[in-house]
């Protein structure tokens, strides 16, 4: 027997899912968002895992991207912006049994939610982060986010944006603790859905960049790259990911690149033509901060209530004749 | 003349064990120790590897220290150790120790450092006194310390299972804590949505005193129990649950769960025979079975997973065999100390049925006589037979971790000695003390287990049925010195007659073991110095001899008595033979060691011819020899499946990115297949119009109409241009 009897037993019971267990309502994003493909993509993992919806939870902060709990038939929680990893660092914190999934845009993560973002980085701890990256904020319609490139007009720059972009995939690799960092494109629905298999089964924090296309206010955008497959630079290795032969044969760039290569991934994140797609960094040696501050102690609601009665003693100023009882109760203890 | 007779004298003592003509003396009151001991007489006197301590709450392998090692350490820390005198005091303070311990047997560190410090202080306290006391104050840990002896191995061995058995306790009380508080979370998430939880009372319990009068609990009750459910716990699911709690609370494996449970005196582990602690595993097996349930239907409980449709009728059923080496595991390991002369056949027996019916104990077989007569042997001396036969037997279960050495090499393999308590299975542990022989003068027990050692009498070895899937990879001779050879020399220097200085390397077999009991002096003959003879030659040449140079010599042994003289001793037919006999028996070993000819060249020779492991079916490479930064291969690579004809209608549904365009077009045309992929599902389903336009909208390009199907559609001439691109 490999394993033991509660595994056996669970096995035994085993359910098949399939992907309208996990779907919830019809998606309001736009035909043709790249949403939708993550959503499939994020579907089809669930179901594959055969991951429980009661032991699955989706977190997001605000924007398109961030409708995305709504979307899964699972425990989820629609946050504010910019907090959707707080939240679910606190949630791994609590519930070490859960299946944590977290979706922001490149306005909720790099902008108001970035001191989060890189925080969360280092604290590394077991979730996948889904960076869902348009490049403007689509929900208030056409706003230059973080990651616009220089010259794009948007309602706020109409002018065209007047700061290179911030490029997630190179700012994740330089903050400390970083242990997957991948980027995935939704018009290759294939290897996102390979590098979220990836993301999903790397003990920390992984952090993908979903590059995809906003066909209301950048239609245009990533056209070049989406139709000429030369433009895409596939990462490939055995301890990444590997194209099927049908799709080898139309992205033909590309590269055998090791995911613990931290230097030359960081090489990779800075190229932007071609994209590159694929796993650019994986460590699975760094430690998560909620195993570094796990506590054999068991916490009873008895222990959790010395805890609080010790904290509030602390501050509480006692009536005189009460003060005076314990003064003399400490006194006889002493004795 | 004289030459031939002395010759003839020794080939008798050689053939015959006869003495002829008063040539040659017994060495029964000489006091012989071997020549390479010579030095080595009193070792309180030697830095060596005894005494060892005894953590306290330490683990692993570290779990005993070196008393030297200890010192050291202490001694590290210290910036002017290498300029003061501290360190010299600090090694005068270690032999004190280390006399004391001789002299008591066994103490806490604690207290024999204060009889050594006593006793510099009245030898000079103003030159010890300053240094004593940093030593004092640096050394904080305690344990007991313990010499070479002959009770030193239980006290070892029972320290390194006690570790080891506080840790699992330490975790069997984490993870049943665990359960005991979420299993009763669910009593309790039921009780206060019952009609007795929500009653008024209850709920004014549950506010805290500051508030109580704000509420009226009468209406807030009143309106809870019309509005909560009224779903509550089946009431075989809180039987259940019930079960449970109590069989956890009350097990009697490890310390109870709750402080000041009295009620449930845990079980005592640690047996002196085999019958005993056979007895009590099985007293114990209903029990321990309860308990793993207890513990597997808790954990399916708490997850939500207990189906009783599945799992009632299981657990009905649940027996012995359903428990995994993981259960096992999960609770304490027997320890059974016991002695080699102890061990009956039959209890060898009850034995292995112990182990036939999954007991998992770790054994110490301590044999302090390897060196006894049996009857049976018609006078052929083969040292430790008994335990090698054991060992062998063990590694024969295939489950057992088998651990050998005698005493004077423990502290070297405490990280081996430490594995075997971590195996997840039974081990053996078998154990020369050196604590008793047949000898008046008898060396020390560390010299006479250490000798056992040179000599391959007593060769340290492990065996680790998981460490891999050849012998040289689970059985390891390298704690047995010079294991690489037959047996192990030494350079050896002495000053002869002339006090000219002479340097020689001298080889330890079982003959100079053997040499050490006075049951076997019989077999030894000194030479006097004027009988010495060409004739004459070490035992490690003449065992090297052809039989017909060897019948020209006779072997000799050199050995020293008390006062440092060494003598020539001669040795009998039976002598040889047993080294002999030891060395073809130790040639054996080192070959399943890997450390010698056959099984490791044989072995070495497969690996290399082994090929090369199939690639992972997953990770198979699409075949592309123009591939950028690709490198070369002659892998057998999967074709690509062919793209259909451009006259028919199709998608590329893996590259197909969900984005509804085609579906909203016509949801009976295009359909999404199980990984929310679009495919042309029904092509009569809508017009060539439609697959037109699909394909114009579908922002990957991937919908290709191909050539139209009814060539009396409107507008056909004008969609074939359209569709031009998308062929």
């Amino acid at each position: 027997m490999d394993q033991n009897a509660t595994e056996c037993l669970l096995r035994m019971c085993d359910q098949q899912y399939e992907l309208e267990d996990y779907q919830a309502g019809v998606p309001r994003w736009c035909n043709g968002c790249g949403d939708n493909a993550i959503l499939a993509a994020v579907q089809r993992l669930c179901r594959d895992e055969k991951l429980k919806p009661e032991k699955t939870v989706f977190i997001s902060g605000i924007g398109c991207s961030s409708r995305f709990p709504h979307y899964m038939k699972t425990y989820g929680f629609h946050g504010i912006h910019g907090r959707a990893l707080p939240i679910a660092e606190g949630i791994r914190m609590a519930r070490g049994d859960l299946n944590i999934f977290v979706n922001t845009g490149d306005g909720d993560c790099c902008s108001i939610g970035a001191a989060h973002w890189i925080h969360a980085i280092r604290y590394n701890m077991n979730m996948t982060v889904m960076l869902h990256d348009n490049e403007i904020y689509g929900l208030t319609k056409k706003q230059a986010s973080p990651t616009t490139p220089r010259g794009i007009k948007s309602n706020t720059t109409p002018r065209g944006a007047y700061l290179n972009a911030l490029q997630p995939l190179t700012v994740t690799l330089g903050i400390q603790n970083a242990s997957f960092v991948a980027q995935a494109v939704d018009w290759i629905p294939e290897v996102l859905y390979s590098i979220l298999s990836k993301a999903y089964h790397h003990k920390g924090l992984s952090f993908i960049r979903i590059v995809q296309r906003c066909p209301e206010w950048l239609p245009e955008m990533f056209d070049t790259f989406v139709h000429n497959p030369d433009k895409v630079l596939l990462l490939q290795h055995e301890n990444g990911i590997r194209p099927s032969a049908a799709l080898a044969q139309v992205y033909r760039n590309r590269e055998e690149h090791d995911p613990s290569n931290i230097h030359r991934a960081r090489e990779i994140a800075s190229t932007e033509d071609p994209i590159p797609v694929g796993i650019l960094y994986r460590n699975p040696n760094v430690p998560c901060y909620e195993d570094i501050r796990s506590t054999p102690h068991l916490r009873t609601t008895k222990l959790i209530k010395a805890g609080l009665d010790s904290e509030f003693d602390k501050f509480t100023v006692w009536p005189p004749e009460t003060a005076k009882a314990e003064e003399e109760e400490h006194t006889q203890a002493a004795e | 003349m004289y030459m031939r007779a002395g010759f003839q004298a020794d080939c008798a003592f050689y053939h015959n064990g006869t003495r002829l003509g008063g040539a040659l003396d017994t060495i029964d009151d000489l006091g012989l120790t071997p020549a390479l001991f010579a030095r080595h007489r009193d070792l309180t006197r030697l830095r060596y590897d005894f005494p060892l301590v005894l953590l306290r709450n330490s683990s692993g392998k570290d779990a005993a220290k070196p008393l030297s090692a200890l010192i050291d350490a202490v001694c590290h820390e210290f910036d002017d150790a290498q300029d003061s005198a501290i360190y010299v005091h600090a090694l005068r303070f270690e032999r004190e120790i280390r006399v004391a311990a001789a002299t008591h047997g066994s103490g806490g560190l604690q207290d024999l450092m204060t009889i050594a410090a006593k006793h510099m202080l009245s030898e000079n306290a103003s030159l010890y006194r300053d240094s004593i006391e940093r030593l004092r104050k640096a050394i904080k840990i305690d344990g007991m310390v313990t010499d070479c002896n002959i009770a030193m191995p239980c006290q070892l061995f029972h320290h390194y299972w006690e570790t080891v058995h506080r840790q699992k306790a330490q975790h069997f009380r984490e993870m049943a804590g665990r359960l005991v508080v979420k299993l009763a979370r669910i009593l309790h998430a039921d009780f206060v949505r019952s009609p007795e939880g929500l009653s008024p009372a209850n709920l004014e319990a549950a506010m805290g005193t500051t508030q109580r009068t704000t509420f009226d609990f009468n209406a807030l009750s009143e309106l809870l129990l019309r509005t909560t459910s009224k779903k509550s716990l089946s009431e075989s699911r809180r039987k259940r649950i019930s079960w449970m709690l109590t069989t956890l609370e009350s097990q009697r494996f490890y310390p109870p769960l709750t402080e000041g449970d009295d009620q449930h005196e845990p079980y005592n582990f640690v047996f002196e025979n085999t019958a005993d602690a056979m007895a009590a595993y099985r007293d114990r097996l209903p029990q321990m079975v309860e308990l793993s349930k207890a513990i597997a239907m808790a954990g399916l409980e708490i997850a939500g997973e207990f189906d009783e449709r599945f799992h009632v009728p299981f657990f009905a059923e649940y027996s012995i065999d359903n428990l995994d080496p993981d259960d096992f595991g999960l609770l304490p390991d027997y320890l059974i100390l016991t002695h080699m002369s102890d061990i009956q056949p039959s209890e060898a027996e009850t034995l292995q049925d112990a182990f036939a019916g999954g007991m998992r104990a770790k054994i110490l077989v301590q044999a302090d006589d390897i060196l006894a007569i049996p009857a049976f042997t018609g006078g052929n001396i083969s040292p430790a037979v008994r335990s090698r036969q054991m060992v062998n037997a063990a590694i024969s279960l295939g489950e057992f971790y088998v651990f050998q050495a005698p005493g004077s090499q423990l502290p070297r393999m405490r990280e081996s000695l430490a594995n075997g308590f971590a195996h997840p299975g039974p081990a053996l542990f078998s154990v020369y003390s050196g604590g008793a022989t047949g000898t008046d003068h008898s060396l020390p027990p560390y010299m006479l287990a250490a000798a056992a050692l040179e000599s391959r009498a007593f060769p340290a070895l492990t065996y680790d049925p998981l460490a891999g899937d050849d012998w040289p990879s689970r059985y390891h001779l390298t704690d047995t010195p010079q294991a690489e050879r037959s047996w192990p020399t030494y350079p050896f220097a002495y000053e002869d007659a002339e006090h000219h200085s002479i340097e020689a390397t001298l080889a330890f077999t079982v003959a100079d073991f053997v040499a050490c009991d006075a049951r076997y002096y019989k077999h030894f003959a000194r030479v006097p110095r004027e009988n010495w003879s060409d004739a004459m030659v070490p035992l490690s040449d003449f065992l090297d001899m052809d039989k017909q140079a060897a019948a020209q010599k006779v072997p000799y042994l050199l050995m020293a008595d008390a006062d440092g003289v060494l003598h020539k001793v001669l040795v009998d037919e039976k002598i040889v033979q047993s080294v002999r006999r030891t060395t073809k028996m130790w040639l054996g070993l080192q070959e399943l060691a890997g450390l010698r000819g056959g099984y490791s060249n044989i072995n070495g020779h497969d690996r290399s011819q082994r090929p090369a492991p199939a690639p992972t079916p997953a990770l198979i490479e699409a075949p592309e020899p123009q591939a950028r930064s690709e490198p070369a291969t002659s892998k057998p690579q999967p074709e690509a499946p062919a793209a259909p004809s451009s006259d028919d209608a199709y998608i590329e549904t893996i590259r197909c990115s969900t984005c509804n365009e085609c579906i909203h077009l016509n949801d009976k045309m295009f359909a999404y297949d199980d990984n929310q992929q679009a495919y042309i599902k029904d092509i009569n389903a809508g017009l060539y119009r439609q697959l037109v336009e699909a394909a114009e909208n579908c922002p990957l390009s991937i919908i290709h109409p191909g050539q139209p199907r009814n060539p009396d559609e409107a507008g056909l001439d004008d969609l074939i241009k359209r569709a031009e691109p998308f062929l």
